[in-house]
């Protein structure tokens, strides 16, 4: 159990689950935001130790969040996983110019996203 | 269905595929509505990445189709028409049947792919149509376009694109394929609109596993320069993998269809090139080789091969066919036609094609071999991560902002990986950065980690990480070492409703418990005398009597759903309807937001179906009908909600020929409804309401729309079990308008507690008109029955004792206590022995062997612990 | 931006995405020999391989990356040879 906190956010519930189902039983703890206003609300809240951020997200899409938490003082430090179903470069390098650290294509395999989420909270296997 | 998230999946699909079908009806009305198009097409990008999730490929594939299609309407580069709207609307609807088929059985059915690549196709071509691109109009035949069906066996490699791919690349992929390999041609022709949709083809290409060689060929021959759309995707695909199928499948999951997958037979990738020879040792070698391949010495066979190898030029055609034939016999059994095709194009300087002896064994299907891992992918995964904050820092350059997180997540990889001393350099140069404002050191320092030492992960992994200076800011977290269980909860809650259902239950006893306070304080004054006792009893009774009301309001909301929930369904069941019966209807909803409790959200959904389709059925006319009546071609209906009081209020309004008085006294009495003389009493809305006496709807109405032979009655007795209202009024020629009241709430009914018998009962509030005493000499006899007047009517009054059938007891009382009660649309006078307090509680219906009893609505607890019965007036008089 | 034009010759650096193939379409369509540096390249968009093959530069740079290069190079060389003189090179 790594204890470390992700926070998950993703506007389909069916991807919240995946999300809380492999990365739950990867020892993680888990907590979802909906779209990208409650997302930085709950980040703001403070404690995480990873981001996964869904791009395609009503209210405020996941470009526009990970900006607005790189340009929060105490989310600066937090790593920023973006996760699209689009595989072209154009998202991931814009994804990257918001101030991601990394960018999955959805749906992600189970396998790469816990050994993601490890590396990027420094947890061991 | 036992995956947990597949039961999640269904509920979410469904929602959306229902947002996504009223958003395309508004868009059909509204095309410029951005606020529908964008809640369309997310919910279509929503089911399509979810779907991602699941063994449902076709499904995936034809909800990408239509996201594509979506994205162009969303750029307008498409414009939304009716056909247009349609299509989609029937994707959508054939998603729901696969949504359907996956809660069944777990899996699509098995035409699914078919379906799909049909339904695809045509969604597809829309896009097409609109590039008016060359390439997308099929030249011979309707299927005969750039991509066959992608369900050939084995694909041939045009000699062209043979020629185009490089000889070491094919001849790795034939040694592959000789050795049982499956090597698989992906030819992949995308969109030419595809740069819109977000698609990079050359990007998904690359995606593809196992490339052994790729193919970029211009669709199209490139026109002049100033006449070229660099926004038109011209370029066409073709890749040899030597990885499965179902994971070539998964990399081009949403460009599938654009793409086909076939194995390639080992003969079809062979590509000799070179100068032309001749000599004696070709000839021996010809006879040598015929020899022993005739015998099957493939050892012997590979040995002369090897030799004259060694001595042939490289650049010598027939040493090239050597070579391929030394990767045919580096095969375990090798294929023998191909191998004597090719010991004859040795000896003969030309490759004839190679007989179909062993037609379609040349790609057998041995489990395709696992590439062989040479590194650990963990590692892999680092290297990238690594990587990827090069680049975004090479790209940003130095950002402070930025850099904090980049620190975060190298310390985390080489924290991960146990790389301690790479920590500390990677800490120093992020110092180094921030000093001189420039990424510069970080950047070396990571191109150093990345290329300088292998990335190496201890074996004891575990073990050091505690020793390692905490050299970065670690998001060290408060609640770093509790369980899942800590979670903060979620701002919204998908709730059971047994669970609401439990709340509504214990409010109910609380309610009722609390109602035991009032005795308490009176048994304190009267039997202890203590009349202080008794008001601080009180004092706090109101406390908790406000607290519990409270507290049943908030259960009471948690229940309350949106009359959306049922008007939502309506847009397209209007527009089915309309079509069919060819008729223009122009639907409104108002008050979508109208909230009332779930139980009759729910069961207002059949009556409301009910009234719209009688007022589709017969209240609208044909387009030409209205025309000629002086009307607009296009009816509209109403579906309006609101609020007023403790009720929810909902209208159905069409402005179509209304309901003649005339005709339904008419059709009424010809079906026995009523009698003639009856008939003509009634006023023109007393017999509008006829429409709703049972037998009224009759075959001779009945169409496939207007339904199963049920009548408005129907909807009268649905809404009146629920403790609504229905009222019809109408003006001919100019619109019907229904109007169903119905309570907010049905957890708590207000009654009154009365006396009869010796027993109490509880009377429904909202039956009762007026209390009443009246004195006995004021009660009249009429024929049989008591009468009494009040305020100049004549209300005939009814024993409550002699309807419950117990003993009356003689009272010699001067008044009567009388309850005057509104039912059935008439009043009466119920005779009680004496009026009691009034209260509210919440209804149980009778259960067990009381089930059959009728007259009672069901029971209720009192404070003191009785069971109190409520009566159901409506069954009684 | 990750095109550079300096006079004649157009640098395309890092990752190369569809908005930038209007632009590099626009610096091919000038009349003139074009030169076309892909060396600090790390990957283009579909959109910028096409203008590229459609416009057949003059002089073509190969990336630094390999491995893009052995994707890339192959095709933009077939379609230059296919026509190696630019049109409307003459001025």
């Amino acid at each position: 159990m790594s204890g470390k906190r992700i926070l998950v956010v993703e506007d389909g519930i069916t991807m919240r689950m995946f999300y809380q189902d492999v990365l739950g039983r990867a020892g993680f703890v888990v907590e979802e935001a909906a779209n990208g206003v409650e997302g930085l609300e709950k980040a703001l809240l403070g404690g995480f130790d990873l981001m996964i951020v869904d791009i395609n997200m009503p209210k405020m899409d996941g470009y526009e969040l990970v900006s607005r938490i790189r340009r929060e003082p105490s989310l600066q430090a937090t790593p920023v996983v973006t996760i699209s179903t689009e595989a072209q470069d154009a998202d991931a390098t814009r994804a990257y110019e918001a101030g991601a650290n990394f960018y999955i294509v959805k749906p992600a395999d189970p396998v790469l996203l816990v050994e993601t989420a490890r590396l990027l909270t420094g947890a061991q296997a | 269905m036992t995956n947990p998230l597949l039961a999640r999946f269904i509920p979410e699909a469904r929602e959306l595929l229902q947002v996504s079908a009223s958003g395309l009806l508004k868009l059909e009305r509204n095309p410029t509505d951005e606020t529908a198009i964008n809640a369309v097409f997310r919910a279509v990008h929503t089911i399509k990445g979810s779907s991602g999730l699941f063994d449902a490929l076709a499904l995936t594939r034809l909800v990408h189709a239509a996201e594509d299609l979506l994205g162009e309407v969303r750029s307008d580069a498409l414009q939304i028409d009716s056909a247009l709207v349609d299509m989609l609307l029937d994707s959508l609807d054939q998603v729901g049947q696969w949504i359907d088929a996956l809660e069944r059985r777990g899996a699509l059915p098995a035409d699914a792919d078919g379906v799909a690549h049909r339904m695809a196709t045509l969604l597809r071509e829309r896009l097409g149509a609109q590039d008016d691109g060359p390439d997308r109009a099929p030249a011979d035949g309707p299927q005969q376009g750039a991509d066959p069906a992608p369900l050939a066996d084995v694909a041939t490699l045009p000699p062209a694109l043979l020629a185009r791919l490089s000889a070491p690349a094919c001849l790795d992929a034939f040694r592959r394929a000789c050795g049982g390999e499956v090597v698989h041609l992906v030819r992949y022709a995308p969109e030419p609109g595809c740069f819109f949709s977000g698609t990079d083809p050359l990007q998904a290409i690359r995606q593809v596993p196992g490339a052994l060689a790729l193919d970029i060929a211009a669709a199209e021959p490139w026109g002049p320069l100033e006449a070229f759309d660099p926004y038109q995707c011209n370029l066409h695909f073709a890749l040899l993998s030597a990885a499965p199928r179902p994971e070539i499948e998964q990399a081009m999951r949403y460009e599938l269809d654009q793409v086909t997958i076939a194995p390639v037979r080992p003969r079809d990738l062979v590509r000799i090139a070179g100068e032309a020879s001749d000599g004696p040792i070709w000839d021996d070698f010809r006879e040598a080789a015929s020899g022993f391949l005739a015998a099957g010495r493939h050892d012997e066979l590979r040995q002369a091969v090897s030799a004259l190898r060694s001595v042939a030029g490289a650049t010598l055609w027939r040493r090239q066919a050597l070579d391929w034939l030394d990767a045919a016999l580096s095969a375990g059994e090798p294929d023998p036609a191909l191998v004597a095709a090719l010991v004859a194009a040795a000896g003969s300087g030309r490759l004839d094609p190679v007989p179909a002896a062993s037609a379609l064994t040349a790609a057998p299907a041995p489990a395709p071999q696992p590439a062989p891992q040479a590194t650990d992918p963990r590692q892999d995964l680092a290297r990238t991560v690594l990587a990827s904050q090069h680049r975004a820092l090479e790209r940003t350059g130095y950002d402070a902002d930025r850099l904090a997180s980049v620190g975060t997540v190298v310390g985390n990889v080489l924290l991960s990986l146990g790389r301690a001393a790479d920590r500390a350099a990677i800490q120093a140069a992020f110092e180094a950065a921030r000093e001189a404002q420039s990424v510069a050191p970080v950047l070396s320092a990571l191109s150093a980690v990345m290329d300088g030492a292998p990335l190496q992960r201890p074996e004891t992994a575990p073990a050091l990480p505690d020793a390692l200076p905490q050299a970065f800011e670690e998001a060290a977290p408060a609640a770093g070492a509790k369980e899942p269980e800590g979670r903060i909860a979620p701002k919204s809650l998908k709730v059971d409703q047994a669970k609401i259902d439990l709340l509504m239950n214990l409010i109910g006893e609380l309610v009722v418990s609390k109602n035991a306070l009032p005795f308490l304080a009176k048994r304190a004054e009267e039997t202890y005398g203590s009349r202080e006792m008794s008001r601080e009893i009180k004092e706090q009774y109101a406390v908790i009597d406000r607290l519990a009301q409270e507290m049943q309001g908030a259960i009471m909301q948690v229940r309350m759903l949106p009359v959306s929930e049922i008007f939502d369904r309506f847009p397209r069941l209007v527009r089915d309807l309309a079509r069919k019966l060819g008729k223009r209807i122009d639907l409104a909803l108002e008050g979508e937001d109208t909230a009332a409790d779930k139980t009759i959200i729910e069961a207002l959904g059949d009556p409301l179906l009910h009234i719209v389709r009688n007022s589709l059925d017969h209240g609208i006319e044909s387009p030409d009908e209205r025309r000629a009546a002086g009307k607009a071609a296009t009816a509209r209906i109403l579906l309006k909600a609101r609020q007023e009081a403790d009720s929810v209020v909902i209208e159905v309004q069409d402005n179509g020929r209304g309901i003649d008085p005339a005709r339904i006294r008419a059709a009424a009495i010809a079906k026995g409804v009523v009698a003639q003389e009856e008939a003509d009493r009634l006023s023109d809305q007393e017999a509008i309401n006829l429409i709703y006496r049972p037998g009224f709807s009759t075959a001779a109405e009945i169409s496939d729309l207007s339904g199963r032979g049920v009548g408005m009655d129907v909807v009268l007795t649905t809404v009146e079990k629920l403790g609504g209202q229905v009222s019809v009024s109408s003006r001919l020629g100019e619109g019907t308008t229904t109007r169903l009241a119905l309570p907010l709430s049905m957890a708590v009914t207000r009654i009154m507690i009365v006396e009869a018998a010796g027993s109490l009962y509880g009377v429904p509030m909202d039956m009762i008109v007026e209390t009443v005493r009246v004195p006995r000499e004021r009660i009249r006899m009429i024929k049989t029955s008591e009468t009494f007047v009040l305020r100049e009517t004549i209300i005939p009054l009814l024993r409550l004792s002699r309807l419950l059938h117990l003993p009356e007891s003689p009272r010699g009382e001067a008044d009567a206590a009388v309850l005057v009660c509104h039912v059935n649309g008439r009043r009466a006078g119920l005779i009680i022995d004496n009026f009691r307090e009034g209260m509210d509680v919440i209804l149980k219906p009778l259960e067990g062997v009381l089930t059959g009893i009728g007259g009672y609505a069901g029971t209720t607890l009192l404070g003191d612990g009785r069971v109190l019965l409520v009566l159901d007036l409506r069954e009684l008089l | 931006m990750a095109i550079r034009i300096v006079r004649k010759t157009v640098h395309l650096e890092g990752h190369c995405t569809v908005e930038e193939a209007l632009p590099l379409l626009e610096a091919l369509r000038r009349p003139g020999a074009h030169k076309v540096v892909l060396t600090q390249c790390q990957g283009l968009h579909t959109a910028i391989l096409q203008v590229l093959a459609a416009a057949r530069p003059a002089t073509l740079t190969p990336p630094a990356d390999p491995a893009l290069a052995g994707l890339v190079m192959p095709f933009l060389e077939a379609s230059r040879q296919a026509a190696p003189e630019a049109p409307g090179a003459a001025a």
